[in-house]
């Protein structure tokens, strides 16, 4: 702006400086000098700042004394001897300084003046102060303004943000006390709706988690409940005088087949919890899957036995990589299903096949199959297709969701095949690596 | 009276096989350690023995040598789950047959009585009878494709009938045979194993069947 000064105003700004100190000079010259002083006077008050000084170095200030008065006595005198003065467009240029507004002598314009025969130099420059002085409110007014107009708007934005997350925050706190059902009413397109949105599906599994983890308290606590309950009653009829020797040993059969329940669920449950733990399988070992199914099936001969099943079986899998002893649990959860839920003299048959890049186990049973609503929810923990829990067959209802933990560490796959009465096939794929 | 030698370091373990072992109608002998078990042997007639792999001083790799060297006993060998790999071994020592620990007694008592059924019938051959080959010592039929596992009487029945093909057994010499002669159940129980064996034979060979002769007993043949 200064350079603008420069550059462009100062010659016009000089040169109509000039122009009304000649017309001042001319309508002082046509004064006397008895009038001079008052004429002066209410130019000065209409908005210059006047310097007069006569022949003799009488210098006299009307409308406000310069700030600087410097202005060498040869400068004036050649002004009273005749020449006009351009100190506006002479004036120094200095960076910061507006030339403009410098308020000194040396910034005015001269010309000479004669009133009743006395040589003067007349210096003139507009008085900036009075002439801007409003200006100068006005300006600062509107700088005011504009500042609490913007901190306004700067704390309508932050409310606009904060706001927000303030609410996030209160749910947050609903959250710690497990209440879910706060709602969140964000419905933004910006990075804080999608803080919100995610938000709310964290907040969502959480509720899930929590609903999942106190219906598991619940059937650990029923399924570890039931069995000490029932070992209690039938202790406390076995203690009666007068029992057959049939019913001690129905009674105490109960109270085996209940104790081996419970052994078996707290081996299942610690199986179970420390599965959840792992994310990522480590000791991988080249294993044969035959191998461990030839195992297996010789464990459980004797409960086929029992049934008086066959099994059959056409192993010709690949070797792959795996735990050994974790998939060794699948194979006996697997098998011992397949005989729990069979008939007497039922058929059980296993095949492990090649195919593709994968291997495939399947194992199939003549039993009592599942409808699709069971099938659904036969890999969830607890859920036993007997009905009712009931103790008519053995087990705790997790060895399908052990499976299906143990399948999917090796990044494997299972499907089913079954209805009811139909039997059940269950085919695991693993990858061969 | 069948007797068992039981050696195992876990005294528990010993007793609870012993009493159980007891209730079905064998004689037990226990020892604690290898050297008592061998110590045993010279003063008693065993029929059986089931040792225990993990043992101080002597092993029960190294007991079973010795009772396979000097007596011709089976031995079933007991082994923690860990230790599976030991079974090869186990074999290698002699031994018939290997659990693996922790087990259920029925499945120990299954292994004793399959066992005991061998040594006594001296069936351990293998009859080739049409696709099929039946395996007197794994208990196992082998088809072209499969292995099938029978229950141990229908086993027995159709390993009998395999063993003369073509001839009429009767069913009191399939009882014999297979349930023994104190067996006190009914004439149904034959004809019953006779069906369930038809049945499993008809989906894994079905190039053979038993047939009826009528008023005398069954007989495999191949169908023609």
């Amino acid at each position: 702006m200064n350079t603008y000064y420069h550059q462009f105003v100062k010659e016009d700004n000089d040169a109509k400086n000039v122009a009304i100190a000649t017309e001042m000079a001319t309508y002082l010259e046509g004064l006397d000098s008895s009038q001079l002083s008052p004429a002066l006077d209410m130019l000065g008050a209409s908005g210059y700042q006047l310097y007069i000084e006569d022949e003799k170095g009488i210098g006299l200030f009307y409308g406000g004394a310069y700030r600087e008065k410097i202005l060498s006595e040869d400068l004036i005198s050649t002004v009273i001897a005749g020449d006009v003065y351009h100190g506006m467009l002479n004036f120094p240029r200095k960076t910061f300084v507006t030339g403009f507004f410098a308020n000194e002598l040396r910034n005015s314009v001269g010309v000479p003046l004669t009133v009743d025969g006395i040589e003067h130099a007349l210096f003139i420059r507009p008085n900036i102060d009075m002439l801007f002085g409003e200006l100068r409110l006005l300006f600062g007014g509107l700088a005011i303004g504009l500042m609490l107009l913007s901190i306004l708007g700067m704390i309508l934005v932050a409310k606009k943000l904060i706001d927000p997350i303030t609410h996030l925050t209160n749910v947050t706190k609903k959250m710690a006390i497990e209440s879910f059902d706060e709602p969140i009413n964000i419905h933004r397109k910006d990075e804080i709706g999608q803080l919100a949105e995610s938000f709310q599906l964290m907040r969502g599994q959480l509720k899930e988690l929590l609903k999942k983890r106190k219906e598991f308290v619940n059937n650990v606590s029923h399924d570890i409940q039931s069995p000490l309950h029932n070992i209690q009653s039938y202790l406390t009829l076995l203690d009666q005088p007068d029992l057959s020797k049939k019913q001690q040993t129905a009674y105490r059969n109960i109270v085996h087949l209940e104790t081996t329940r419970l052994s078996q669920l707290t081996k299942q449950l610690l199986s179970l919890t420390t599965l959840d733990e792992v994310t990522k399988l480590q000791d991988l070992e080249p294993l044969s899957i035959n191998t461990q199914w030839l195992e297996t099936i010789k464990r459980f001969r004797w409960k086929l036995e029992e049934k008086e099943m066959g099994l059959s079986h056409s192993l010709k899998a690949d070797n792959i990589m795996g735990n050994a002893p974790l998939l060794q649990t699948v194979w006996e959860n697997l098998l011992s299903n397949a005989i729990k839920y069979s008939e007497k003299n039922g058929n059980i048959y296993i095949e492990t096949y090649n195919d593709d890049n994968q291997i495939t186990i399947s194992i199939h049973d003549e039993g009592i199959g599942m409808s699709e609503e069971q099938l659904n929810q036969a890999f969830d923990r607890f859920y036993r297709v007997d009905k009712a829990r009931s103790r008519k067959t053995e087990g705790t209802g997790l060895g399908l969701a052990i499976v299906k933990n143990i399948i999917h560490l090796h990044k494997g796959s299972i499907t089913v095949k079954t209805g009811l009465q139909e039997g059940t096939t269950i085919s695991i794929h693993l990858p061969k690596e | 009276m069948t007797r068992i030698l039981v050696v195992d370091d876990d005294q528990n373990m010993v007793k609870f096989v012993q009493i159980e072992l007891n209730r079905f109608g064998y004689e037990v002998v226990s020892a604690y350690s290898g050297n008592e078990a061998l110590l045993l042997m010279r003063t008693q007639k065993v029929d059986l023995a089931v040792i225990d792999i993990m043992m101080p001083e002597i092993n029960g790799f190294e007991v079973t040598k010795e009772l396979k060297k000097i007596y011709e006993i089976p031995v079933i060998l007991l082994t923690a789950r860990h230790q599976i790999e030991d079974k090869e071994k186990g074999f290698k020592s002699g031994s018939d047959d290997y659990i693996v620990k922790p087990f259920e007694f029925k499945e120990l008592l299954f292994r004793i009585q399959a066992i005991l059924r061998r040594y006594d019938k001296h069936q351990d051959e293998i009859i080739c009878i049409g696709s099929i080959k039946i395996d007197g010592r794994s208990y196992e039929v082998q088809t072209a494709s499969e292995t099938l596992m029978l229950p141990l009487k229908e086993f027995e029945v159709l390993r009998l009938l395999a063993s003369r093909p073509k001839s009429v057994f009767t069913r009191d010499q399939i009882i014999e045979s297979v349930w023994g002669i104190n067996y006190a159940g009914d004439d149904q129980t034959v004809n019953v194993h006779i069906k369930r064996i038809r049945n499993r034979l008809s989906t894994w060979a079905p190039d053979l069947q038993i047939t009826t002769v009528r008023g005398v007993g069954y007989k495999l043949e191949g169908v023609t």
